[in-house]
Protein backbone atom coordinates (compact mmCIF):
# COMPACT_ATOMS: atom_id res chain seq x y z
CA UNK A 1 0.00 0.00 0.00
CA UNK A 2 1.39 3.42 -0.94
CA UNK A 3 1.71 6.33 1.46
CA UNK A 4 -1.08 8.08 -0.41
CA UNK A 5 -3.42 5.12 0.01
CA UNK A 6 -2.55 4.82 3.69
CA UNK A 7 -3.11 8.51 4.23
CA UNK A 8 -6.44 8.54 2.40
CA UNK A 9 -7.71 5.51 4.30
CA UNK A 10 -6.66 7.07 7.60
CA UNK A 11 -8.24 10.47 7.03
CA UNK A 12 -11.39 9.12 5.45
CA UNK A 13 -12.68 8.68 9.03
CA UNK A 14 -13.16 12.43 9.27
CA UNK A 15 -16.66 13.61 8.45
CA UNK A 16 -18.31 16.99 8.64
CA UNK A 17 -21.32 17.23 10.92
CA UNK A 18 -24.68 17.58 9.27
CA UNK A 19 -26.31 20.97 9.40
CA UNK A 20 -29.46 22.38 8.00
CA UNK A 21 -28.72 24.15 4.75
CA UNK A 22 -32.26 25.52 4.60
CA UNK A 23 -31.81 27.06 8.00
CA UNK A 24 -28.50 28.43 6.85
CA UNK A 25 -30.13 30.01 3.84
CA UNK A 26 -32.80 31.48 6.06
CA UNK A 27 -30.19 32.91 8.41
CA UNK A 28 -28.44 34.37 5.41
CA UNK A 29 -31.60 36.23 4.53
CA UNK A 30 -32.03 37.52 8.06
CA UNK A 31 -28.41 38.58 8.00
CA UNK A 32 -27.20 37.08 11.26
CA UNK A 33 -25.14 33.97 11.81
CA UNK A 34 -24.06 32.71 15.16
CA UNK A 35 -21.38 30.07 15.37
CA UNK A 36 -22.54 26.53 16.02
CA UNK A 37 -20.04 26.60 18.85
CA UNK A 38 -22.43 28.73 20.86
CA UNK A 39 -25.27 26.28 20.53
CA UNK A 40 -23.05 23.30 21.12
CA UNK A 41 -21.42 24.69 24.19
CA UNK A 42 -24.58 26.08 25.66
CA UNK A 43 -26.32 22.78 25.18
CA UNK A 44 -23.45 20.88 26.76
CA UNK A 45 -23.41 23.16 29.74
CA UNK A 46 -27.19 23.10 29.99
CA UNK A 47 -27.39 26.82 30.16
CA UNK A 48 -30.06 29.32 29.45
CA UNK A 49 -28.71 32.81 29.72
CA UNK A 50 -30.78 35.84 30.43
CA UNK A 51 -29.85 39.25 31.68
CA UNK A 52 -31.78 41.23 34.18
CA UNK A 53 -32.60 44.76 33.18
CA UNK A 54 -29.66 47.05 33.70
CA UNK A 55 -27.19 44.36 34.69
CA UNK A 56 -25.36 44.63 31.41
CA UNK A 57 -24.37 48.18 32.16
CA UNK A 58 -22.32 47.20 35.18
CA UNK A 59 -18.84 47.45 33.71
CA UNK A 60 -16.04 45.96 35.76
CA UNK A 61 -13.18 47.14 33.58
CA UNK A 62 -12.18 46.70 29.96
CA UNK A 63 -14.93 45.01 28.02
CA UNK A 64 -15.82 42.64 30.83
CA UNK A 65 -19.20 43.05 32.37
CA UNK A 66 -21.00 41.58 35.34
CA UNK A 67 -24.25 40.04 34.19
CA UNK A 68 -26.92 37.79 35.57
CA UNK A 69 -27.74 34.64 33.65
CA UNK A 70 -30.49 32.11 34.05
CA UNK A 71 -29.20 28.59 34.62
CA UNK A 72 -32.15 26.25 34.42
CA UNK A 73 -34.39 28.76 36.09
CA UNK A 74 -31.89 29.99 38.68
CA UNK A 75 -30.48 33.46 38.30
CA UNK A 76 -26.73 33.45 38.68
CA UNK A 77 -24.01 36.10 38.58
CA UNK A 78 -21.53 35.77 35.75
CA UNK A 79 -18.79 37.73 34.05
CA UNK A 80 -19.19 38.35 30.33
CA UNK A 81 -16.02 39.04 28.37
CA UNK A 82 -16.52 40.08 24.74
CA UNK A 83 -13.55 40.24 22.39
CA UNK A 84 -13.83 41.59 18.88
CA UNK A 85 -11.39 40.05 16.45
CA UNK A 86 -10.61 41.02 12.90
CA UNK A 87 -13.18 38.69 11.37
CA UNK A 88 -15.48 37.70 14.19
CA UNK A 89 -16.53 38.44 17.74
CA UNK A 90 -16.08 36.00 20.60
CA UNK A 91 -17.31 35.89 24.15
CA UNK A 92 -16.70 34.03 27.37
CA UNK A 93 -19.19 33.75 30.23
CA UNK A 94 -17.79 32.65 33.57
CA UNK A 95 -19.89 31.73 36.56
CA UNK A 96 -19.89 29.48 39.62
CA UNK A 97 -22.35 26.61 39.64
CA UNK A 98 -24.34 25.20 42.54
CA UNK A 99 -21.43 22.95 43.53
CA UNK A 100 -19.04 25.88 43.73
CA UNK A 101 -17.25 24.90 40.54
CA UNK A 102 -16.09 27.51 38.06
CA UNK A 103 -17.91 27.10 34.76
CA UNK A 104 -17.28 28.70 31.42
CA UNK A 105 -19.41 29.19 28.33
CA UNK A 106 -17.89 30.57 25.22
CA UNK A 107 -18.87 31.31 21.66
CA UNK A 108 -18.61 33.72 18.81
CA UNK A 109 -19.99 34.61 15.44
CA UNK A 110 -20.24 36.78 12.40
CA UNK A 111 -23.02 38.75 10.75
CA UNK A 112 -23.56 38.43 7.04
CA UNK A 113 -25.22 40.74 4.60
CA UNK A 114 -27.24 39.58 1.63
CA UNK A 115 -24.25 39.82 -0.66
CA UNK A 116 -21.97 37.41 1.17
CA UNK A 117 -20.07 40.11 3.05
CA UNK A 118 -19.15 39.41 6.66
CA UNK A 119 -18.52 41.54 9.70
CA UNK A 120 -17.90 40.73 13.33
CA UNK A 121 -21.03 40.70 15.45
CA UNK A 122 -21.51 43.76 17.61
CA UNK A 123 -21.53 43.47 21.38
CA UNK A 124 -25.26 44.13 21.33
CA UNK A 125 -25.86 41.24 18.92
CA UNK A 126 -23.74 38.88 21.03
CA UNK A 127 -25.58 39.97 24.16
CA UNK A 128 -28.97 39.59 22.46
CA UNK A 129 -28.07 36.05 21.45
CA UNK A 130 -26.80 35.08 24.88
CA UNK A 131 -29.78 36.47 26.69
CA UNK A 132 -32.37 35.02 24.34
CA UNK A 133 -30.99 31.51 24.09
CA UNK A 134 -33.41 28.62 24.53
CA UNK A 135 -32.11 25.39 25.97
CA UNK A 136 -33.53 21.89 26.02
CA UNK A 137 -32.29 19.51 28.70
CA UNK A 138 -32.66 15.74 28.32
CA UNK A 139 -32.23 14.65 31.92
CA UNK A 140 -30.89 11.35 33.15
CA UNK A 141 -34.28 10.54 34.71
CA UNK A 142 -35.87 10.55 31.26
CA UNK A 143 -37.66 13.86 31.55
CA UNK A 144 -37.16 16.65 29.04
CA UNK A 145 -37.17 20.32 30.05
CA UNK A 146 -37.18 23.50 28.03
CA UNK A 147 -35.84 26.79 29.35
CA UNK A 148 -36.23 30.33 28.11
CA UNK A 149 -35.09 33.21 30.29
CA UNK A 150 -36.89 32.70 33.61
CA UNK A 151 -39.33 30.22 32.13
CA UNK A 152 -38.90 26.47 32.54
CA UNK A 153 -41.26 23.76 31.36
CA UNK A 154 -41.41 19.98 31.62
CA UNK A 155 -42.11 18.94 28.02
CA UNK A 156 -41.67 15.21 28.53
CA UNK A 157 -45.30 14.43 27.68
CA UNK A 158 -45.58 16.86 24.81
CA UNK A 159 -43.89 14.74 22.15
CA UNK A 160 -46.17 13.44 19.42
CA UNK A 161 -46.16 9.91 18.01
CA UNK A 162 -43.52 10.89 15.46
CA UNK A 163 -41.18 12.05 18.19
CA UNK A 164 -41.66 15.79 17.63
CA UNK A 165 -42.53 18.29 20.31
CA UNK A 166 -44.04 21.73 19.66
CA UNK A 167 -44.25 24.18 22.54
CA UNK A 168 -44.57 27.91 23.04
CA UNK A 169 -42.27 29.51 25.59
CA UNK A 170 -43.25 32.88 26.99
CA UNK A 171 -41.34 35.46 28.93
CA UNK A 172 -43.57 38.48 29.39
CA UNK A 173 -44.58 39.53 25.91
CA UNK A 174 -41.82 37.52 24.27
CA UNK A 175 -43.05 34.30 22.70
CA UNK A 176 -40.80 31.67 21.16
CA UNK A 177 -41.98 28.67 19.16
CA UNK A 178 -39.81 25.67 19.98
CA UNK A 179 -39.69 22.49 17.93
CA UNK A 180 -37.79 19.56 19.42
CA UNK A 181 -36.88 16.84 16.94
CA UNK A 182 -36.58 13.08 17.43
CA UNK A 183 -32.78 13.25 17.24
CA UNK A 184 -32.76 15.72 20.15
CA UNK A 185 -32.02 18.63 17.88
CA UNK A 186 -34.25 21.64 18.19
CA UNK A 187 -35.06 24.86 16.41
CA UNK A 188 -36.76 28.07 17.41
CA UNK A 189 -38.82 30.65 15.58
CA UNK A 190 -40.32 33.96 16.65
CA UNK A 191 -43.53 33.52 14.67
CA UNK A 192 -44.39 29.88 14.00
CA UNK A 193 -43.50 26.28 14.72
CA UNK A 194 -40.82 24.98 12.40
CA UNK A 195 -41.87 21.61 11.03
CA UNK A 196 -40.08 18.97 9.01
CA UNK A 197 -41.89 20.37 5.94
CA UNK A 198 -40.30 23.81 6.34
CA UNK B 1 -21.60 26.15 -13.58
CA UNK B 2 -22.89 25.83 -10.08
CA UNK B 3 -23.92 22.93 -7.85
CA UNK B 4 -26.80 23.33 -5.45
CA UNK B 5 -25.64 23.81 -1.88
CA UNK B 6 -26.97 20.35 -1.03
CA UNK B 7 -25.00 18.71 -3.84
CA UNK B 8 -21.86 20.66 -3.05
CA UNK B 9 -22.19 19.73 0.61
CA UNK B 10 -22.77 16.05 -0.11
CA UNK B 11 -19.75 15.87 -2.39
CA UNK B 12 -17.22 18.12 -0.71
CA UNK B 13 -18.13 18.80 2.92
CA UNK B 14 -15.94 15.94 4.19
CA UNK B 15 -12.99 17.21 2.16
CA UNK B 16 -13.48 20.70 3.55
CA UNK B 17 -13.80 19.30 7.06
CA UNK B 18 -10.62 17.20 6.79
CA UNK B 19 -8.66 20.16 5.44
CA UNK B 20 -9.99 22.45 8.17
CA UNK B 21 -9.25 19.83 10.80
CA UNK B 22 -5.68 19.52 9.59
CA UNK B 23 -5.32 23.23 10.28
CA UNK B 24 -7.07 23.58 13.63
CA UNK B 25 -7.08 19.99 14.99
CA UNK B 26 -10.43 20.67 16.64
CA UNK B 27 -13.73 19.12 15.60
CA UNK B 28 -15.91 22.05 16.63
CA UNK B 29 -13.70 24.59 14.92
CA UNK B 30 -13.50 22.44 11.79
CA UNK B 31 -17.29 22.06 11.74
CA UNK B 32 -17.67 25.80 12.18
CA UNK B 33 -15.22 26.41 9.36
CA UNK B 34 -17.24 24.13 7.07
CA UNK B 35 -20.48 25.75 8.18
CA UNK B 36 -19.13 29.23 7.44
CA UNK B 37 -17.74 28.03 4.13
CA UNK B 38 -21.12 26.80 2.93
CA UNK B 39 -22.83 29.95 4.14
CA UNK B 40 -20.41 31.83 1.92
CA UNK B 41 -21.05 29.41 -0.91
CA UNK B 42 -24.79 30.02 -0.65
CA UNK B 43 -24.41 33.77 -0.22
CA UNK B 44 -21.90 34.51 -2.95
CA UNK B 45 -23.77 32.66 -5.67
CA UNK B 46 -20.61 32.58 -7.78
CA UNK B 47 -20.20 30.91 -11.13
CA UNK B 48 -17.54 28.20 -11.31
CA UNK B 49 -15.66 26.63 -14.19
CA UNK B 50 -16.29 23.04 -13.12
CA UNK B 51 -16.65 20.84 -10.05
CA UNK B 52 -12.91 20.91 -9.38
CA UNK B 53 -13.13 24.69 -9.25
CA UNK B 54 -15.94 24.45 -6.70
CA UNK B 55 -13.96 21.97 -4.63
CA UNK B 56 -10.83 24.14 -4.75
CA UNK B 57 -12.84 27.20 -3.66
CA UNK B 58 -14.47 25.29 -0.80
CA UNK B 59 -11.12 23.89 0.37
CA UNK B 60 -9.41 27.27 0.28
CA UNK B 61 -12.28 28.98 2.11
CA UNK B 62 -12.50 26.28 4.78
CA UNK B 63 -8.73 26.40 5.32
CA UNK B 64 -8.74 30.18 5.67
CA UNK B 65 -11.66 30.05 8.07
CA UNK B 66 -9.94 27.37 10.15
CA UNK B 67 -6.85 29.60 10.30
CA UNK B 68 -9.05 32.37 11.70
CA UNK B 69 -10.17 30.00 14.44
CA UNK B 70 -6.60 29.05 15.34
CA UNK B 71 -5.98 32.72 16.01
CA UNK B 72 -9.10 33.02 18.14
CA UNK B 73 -8.84 33.26 21.89
CA UNK B 74 -11.75 30.86 22.21
CA UNK B 75 -9.45 28.03 21.17
CA UNK B 76 -8.09 27.84 24.67
CA UNK B 77 -11.26 25.87 25.39
CA UNK B 78 -10.92 23.48 22.50
CA UNK B 79 -11.11 19.71 22.87
CA UNK B 80 -7.66 18.10 22.47
CA UNK B 81 -7.33 16.19 19.22
CA UNK B 82 -6.15 13.19 21.24
CA UNK B 83 -9.60 13.01 22.83
CA UNK B 84 -11.33 13.32 19.46
CA UNK B 85 -9.17 10.47 18.17
CA UNK B 86 -10.91 8.15 20.62
CA UNK B 87 -14.17 8.73 18.75
CA UNK B 88 -12.72 7.84 15.37
CA UNK B 89 -12.99 4.33 14.02
CA UNK B 90 -9.80 3.63 12.12
CA UNK B 91 -9.72 0.71 9.73
CA UNK B 92 -6.37 -0.52 11.03
CA UNK B 93 -4.16 0.16 14.06
CA UNK B 94 -1.44 1.69 11.91
CA UNK B 95 -3.97 4.26 10.70
CA UNK B 96 -4.26 5.73 14.18
CA UNK B 97 -0.45 5.89 14.35
CA UNK B 98 -0.37 7.79 11.07
CA UNK B 99 -3.15 10.11 12.23
CA UNK B 100 -1.28 10.81 15.44
CA UNK B 101 1.99 11.42 13.60
CA UNK B 102 0.32 13.89 11.23
CA UNK B 103 -1.33 15.71 14.12
CA UNK B 104 2.09 16.10 15.72
CA UNK B 105 3.56 17.76 12.65
CA UNK B 106 4.12 21.51 12.81
CA UNK B 107 1.12 23.41 11.40
CA UNK B 108 2.90 24.64 8.28
CA UNK B 109 3.82 21.09 7.23
CA UNK B 110 0.56 19.42 8.22
CA UNK B 111 -1.73 21.17 5.74
CA UNK B 112 0.77 20.74 2.91
CA UNK B 113 1.02 17.02 3.64
CA UNK B 114 -2.76 16.79 3.78
CA UNK B 115 -3.35 18.51 0.46
CA UNK B 116 -0.67 16.41 -1.21
CA UNK B 117 -1.68 12.98 0.09
CA UNK B 118 -5.40 13.34 0.69
CA UNK B 119 -6.47 15.80 -2.00
CA UNK B 120 -3.76 14.65 -4.41
CA UNK B 121 -2.92 18.25 -5.21
CA UNK B 122 0.26 19.07 -7.10
CA UNK B 123 2.90 21.45 -5.75
CA UNK B 124 1.45 24.18 -7.97
CA UNK B 125 -2.10 23.52 -6.77
CA UNK B 126 -1.03 23.53 -3.12
CA UNK B 127 0.80 26.76 -3.76
CA UNK B 128 -2.41 28.30 -5.12
CA UNK B 129 -4.58 26.92 -2.34
CA UNK B 130 -2.33 28.15 0.46
CA UNK B 131 -0.97 31.24 -1.29
CA UNK B 132 2.55 30.06 -0.62
CA UNK B 133 5.43 30.06 -3.10
CA UNK B 134 6.04 26.76 -4.89
CA UNK B 135 9.57 26.56 -3.53
CA UNK B 136 8.23 26.96 0.00
CA UNK B 137 5.59 24.28 -0.56
CA UNK B 138 8.19 21.92 -1.99
CA UNK B 139 10.52 22.28 0.97
CA UNK B 140 7.66 22.05 3.48
CA UNK B 141 6.40 18.89 1.82
CA UNK B 142 9.87 17.41 1.88
CA UNK B 143 10.39 18.31 5.53
CA UNK B 144 6.95 17.01 6.48
CA UNK B 145 7.60 13.70 4.78
CA UNK B 146 10.96 13.38 6.53
CA UNK B 147 9.33 13.99 9.90
CA UNK B 148 6.66 11.38 9.18
CA UNK B 149 9.38 8.92 8.22
CA UNK B 150 11.19 9.64 11.49
CA UNK B 151 8.04 9.03 13.52
CA UNK B 152 6.61 6.07 11.60
CA UNK B 153 9.84 4.39 10.39
CA UNK B 154 8.90 1.29 8.44
CA UNK B 155 5.18 2.17 8.39
CA UNK B 156 5.98 5.08 6.07
CA UNK B 157 7.37 4.22 2.65
CA UNK B 158 9.93 6.15 0.66
CA UNK B 159 7.56 6.61 -2.28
Amino acid sequence: MTNKEKYQRTFSVLHASEFDLEETAMNKRTGIRISKRITAVCAAAAIVAAMSVGAYAADIGGIQRKVQIWIHGDQTDAVLDIQQQENSTHYTLKYTDDNGEEREIYGGGVAMDGFGGERPLTEEEIAYHIFNTIDVDFRDDGTVWAYYKGCSMDITDKFDEDGYCYVQLKDGDDVKYLTVEPDRGYCVSDDKFITSKD
Amino acid sequence: MRLTAEDAYRRFADNAFAAAFSICRDKTDADDAVHDTFIKYISKNMDYNDEEHIKAWLLRTAINRAKDFTRSFARKNSVPWEDYMDELEFAAPEDSELFEAVMKLPDKYRIVIHLFYYEEQSITEISETLKRREGTVKSQLSRGRALLKEMLTEEWNND
